[in-house]
């Protein structure tokens, strides 16, 4: 009886004890399971299926061999079905986590680790913002339309798997499916308005302002610096509003700072381009975009061919999101880069009575009540205090790291309720530069720099976005939420926002850098660099005619603006290093390595000893401004100020030099043959950092500010080029593949195409070459 | 060769209870069950529940993996510590299968002893 019991009772603890999760390590016995777990999560990629998703008309649906579906629906109703389940069967668990993110609900999941980024994500607005965009999409009818089904084809997806089947993520973490629904699509798109423009430098030049004198503070970080490269040469505008007065003292005044994470996303970038008929040696437009992202496995991008009736279109879709987001159809192409006009602003929020004080009157707080479910723990209840601007994200029960007194309140162009769904059915389906322009009308967040081509030989590019006519720094610093003089004013009508069609010269170009020229009439401010834009200025005038070779070597192009310019004023202090460089960031390049570190001491150098009293450095200006003050040999800001002594250009670029030798000095000899690489370390991790499923090390060219911008913070997340002939001729590539199943043979099967800059062919249509595999639905 | 046959009728049981029970934990059922109605001794229960899980596991881990040229222990042998070695990840989990397998023969053996031979 005793053994009896003893053996049971043993069985019975291991089996829970195999049954949960404890911490980072699974369930065991349910995840080695070879009839239930891990073990059944192998891929037969190939295999012909037959999906019954209760469409209006059957459809035979081909994938060629590198896995990307040709959709094909009557109507848009079916065809986003289909969408929503191709994005499920291949990318569930991506888009699951994508979600939770977003909408903090991480830690349900995963435990404690995760709350205080849930809670900055509820805190910061996003199932706010949300929510109010479903509200507006709720209200179009093909918007509508386009989320229920796309939902649906979703949940028919989850519906149809026991546990057996659920992606390898789910069995390892140990959590189940969830329905899908609109409000989760809403998320996603908010989620990536929130990775291109929820990372403003308000606080860094907050306490910037603060700790430097004016003087100095304007001559590290003006406000608008003359820009050479600008996207949009001559701004065409009309009926301008006026600008509005900036009242008395609008900013904050800060005691106490705290350090803070804060160098400025240089990572975050993209570039496109397009040339006319008279630069293309085809004669045909030709249009090129690489959006720069975090780069994850699985990725970011799902291509597909997306036809609707006769419409048809291809590019890459988000998991998550009915529509090709960036792509071609038959009439015209599109891509985005990034346009970083700041369009989230801070409030400090003075307490008054229960509310709070605007012009000295007591307004009231709405709540919003969040609820953070824990892993293995009670719920954390989150009471939210909304003011006019938006949510109050830090106050004494979530302070912020910069500044912990303070109460912030983020007004936020992505709160509003934006219908970018519209805006891609409409870019999807558009004939002709009337209809893109009416199409993008409807993209107001985040702003994006929105590249055109057609097939009759059109180019145009708009900076699209909603904007705020602001007074003259309005936003650029955390501003006192007591006046409310500083709140938002009036928007900018759309058809002012800064635009060119077919101009003179034959090419328009973004890479991130400022929109326009001086003669724009309105005030923005945001994070703008050129080294990528001057670069492919150069490369885009120096040439009569390109041809779609030419094109991907410019967007394979290596070549390093910065050091070349730097090197410019600081080479004769470099001990010959550089003299037989030719500024190209490969693989094994001594010379990017020493020149990188070599500025980050001269930058060091150069700025840490302006915030003596601080003891951090907020933020660093920006490369070109330090080129400036190193033009001088004793400039102001070279000098030490922690030293009696008074330093010159020659003291600090030597010491610098020779730090900067010793530092990279065993990067250099252990790598010799892909120092650069290992340097700067590109890797593709798994997007649940789940180690394993990712590549911990990509040797590849390029680099931050570099037009190839392969670095650790962001890269080229999908190569495009469109040549708008007739056919219509596409290249293309992103680094991973289409199944979000990492035992499939799909799973990163382009990421070596992708690093070594090859390009698949791409079209409309599939073609008659033999399908790798069909589905018919029905 | 007698003593072997328990250990094949656990492996064909508990493939098959698996279409009912789409648990992990089946294990553990059939185990009891087989070290309650077949085993003559507490060690010839052990190794019979031990054998016999690790077999049916074994059996199913082949036919599922070494269809799809060892991708998935590829994966998994990486996922988890084992610093990708595959046939470690094969070891992890007929023990983990074996030790249920075994212990829950044993607590069907020593059930029998309780309930009807005392």
């Amino acid at each position: 009886m005793k053994r009896f019991i003893l053996f049971s009772f043993l069985s019975l603890i291991l089996i829970f004890c195999l049954n949960t999760n404890w911490g980072n390590i699974p369930a065991l016995g349910s995840l080695l399971d070879p009839y239930h777990g891990c073990w059944q999560n192998v891929v037969d990629d190939e295999k012909d299926e037959r999906i019954n998703l209760g469409l209006n008309e059957k459809v035979e649906l081909k994938f060629n061999d590198r896995l990307i579906p040709f959709i094909k629906g009557k109507t848009s109703k079916d065809a986003y079905k289909i969408l929503g389940y191709l994005h499920a069967k291949y990318r569930l668990w991506q888009m699951d986590i994508t979600t939770r993110l977003a909408s903090g609900r991480l830690s349900e999941i995963i435990g404690e680790q995760t709350i205080d980024l849930d809670r900055y994500h509820r805190r910061i607005g996003m199932v706010y913002g949300a929510e109010n965009s479903l509200q507006t999409m709720m209200k179009d009818e093909d918007s509508k339309q386009a989320l229920l089904s796309y939902s649906a084809g979703v949940n028919e997806y989850i519906q149809s798997l026991s546990k057996k089947d659920y992606p390898l993520e789910y069995k390892i973490i140990g959590h189940e499916p969830e329905a899908w629904t609109p409000l989760k699509t809403c998320l996603v798109l908010k989620y990536m308005a929130n990775t291109l423009s929820g990372n403003t430098d308000d606080f860094s030049l907050t306490i910037a302002k603060n700790a430097l004198d004016e003087k100095t503070f304007r001559l590290l970080y003006p406000n608008h610096r003359k820009e050479e490269y600008p996207i949009i040469k001559e701004t065409q505008n009309i009926d301008q509003l006026k600008r509005p007065e900036a009242p008395k003292s609008p900013n904050i005044k800060i005691d106490n700072a705290e350090a803070a994470k804060t160098e400025s996303s240089q990572g975050i970038g993209s570039n496109n381009w397009v040339i006319g008929p008279q630069k293309s040696s085809s004669g045909n437009a030709i249009l090129c975009n690489d959006p720069h992202l975090p780069i994850n496995l699985p990725s970011i991008w799902y291509e597909c061919g997306l036809q609707i009736g006769d419409n048809k279109a291809y590019g890459v879709s988000l998991p998550g999101a009915p529509g090709i987001i960036i792509g071609f159809n038959q009439n015209i192409s599109w891509g985005f880069t990034n346009g970083y006009r700041d369009v989230m602003d801070y409030y400090s929020i003075k307490k008054m009575g229960n509310g709070y004080d605007v012009d000295g009157l007591e307004k009231a707080f709405s709540h919003r009540i969040e609820e953070i479910k824990i892993k293995g723990q009670k719920s954390i209840i989150d009471s939210v205090l909304y003011t006019e601007y938006g949510p109050l994200t830090y106050d004494q029960y979530f302070p912020s790291d910069e500044f912990p007194d303070l109460k912030l309140a983020t007004q936020w162009m992505a709160h509003r309720g934006t219908n970018e769904l519209q805006a891609i059915r409409g870019l999807n389906k558009a004939k002709n530069y009337a209809d893109y322009v009416a199409a993008i009308a409807h993209f107001e967040c985040p702003h994006q720099n929105i590249v055109y081509a057609d097939t009759k030989g059109n180019i145009a590019l708009w900076s699209q976005g909603l904007f705020i006519n602001k007074w003259n720094e309005q936003g650029r610093y955390v501003m006192d939420g007591s006046n409310s003089l500083n709140n938002w004013g009036e928007i900018i009508p759309q058809n002012q926002n800064p635009h060119e069609k077919n101009p003179q010269r034959g090419w328009i170009m973004s890479a991130n850098q400022m929109n326009t020229d001086a003669t724009y009439p309105y005030y923005y401010n945001g994070i703008f660099h050129e080294m990528r834009s001057k670069r492919l200025e150069n490369l885009l005038t120096a040439k009569e005619k390109f041809s779609t070779e030419d094109l991907k070597k410019m967007q394979l192009d290596n070549y390093y603006q910065l050091a070349h310019d730097a090197l410019e004023i600081i080479s004769p202090w470099s001990e010959g290093a550089f003299d037989q460089w030719d500024f190209q960031t490969t693989i094994d390049s001594k010379e990017a390595v020493l020149f990188w570190a070599w500025w980050q001491k001269i930058r060091a150098a150069l700025i840490d000893d302006e915030y003596l009293e601080l003891d951090f450095v907020p933020d660093y200006p920006n490369h070109y401004v330090l080129m400036e003050i190193l033009k001088n040999e004793r400039h102001p800001i070279i000098d030490d100020k922690g030293t009696q002594a008074i330093e010159e250009r020659s003291d600090i670029l030597k010491k610098s030099f020779s730090a900067a030798q010793d530092e990279v000095q065993e990067v250099l000899d252990t790598h010799p043959k892909d120092a650069w690489a290992y340097y700067k370390s590109v890797s593709l991790e798994h997007i649940g950092r789940i180690p394993g499923l990712g590549i911990d090390y990509i040797p590849i060219e390029g680099g931050r500010g570099i037009v190839n911008a392969a670095s650790s913070g962001g890269a080229p997340s999908w190569r495009m080029i469109v040549e708008m002939g007739n056919p219509i001729k596409a290249y293309v590539v992103y680094p991973g593949g289409q199944s979000g199943h990492p035992s499939s043979a799909f799973y990163k099967n382009q990421v070596e195409h992708w690093r070594s800059g090859q390009y698949y062919e791409a079209a409309l249509e599939f073609g008659n070459s033999k399908a790798f595999k069909n589905i018919s639905f029905y | 060769m007698a003593r072997a046959k328990p250990i094949l009728i656990l492996l064909g049981l508990n493939s098959l209870l698996q279409f009912f029970i789409p648990f992990w934990w089946v294990i553990g059922i059939s185990g009891f069950l087989v070290g309650f109605l077949l085993c003559v001794r507490p060690m010839h229960a052990f190794i019979t529940g031990c054998l016999g899980i690790s077999l049916s596991w074994l059996a199913m881990m082949l036919v599922t993996d070494a269809t799809h040229s060892f991708a998935l222990s590829k994966n998994m042998s990486a996922v988890l510590p084992l610093g990708g070695f595959i046939p470690g990840f094969y070891l992890l989990s007929l023990f983990i299968g074996g030790l249920i397998g075994g212990l829950s023969a044993l607590s069907g053996y020593y059930g029998k002893k309780f309930f009807i031979d005392k």
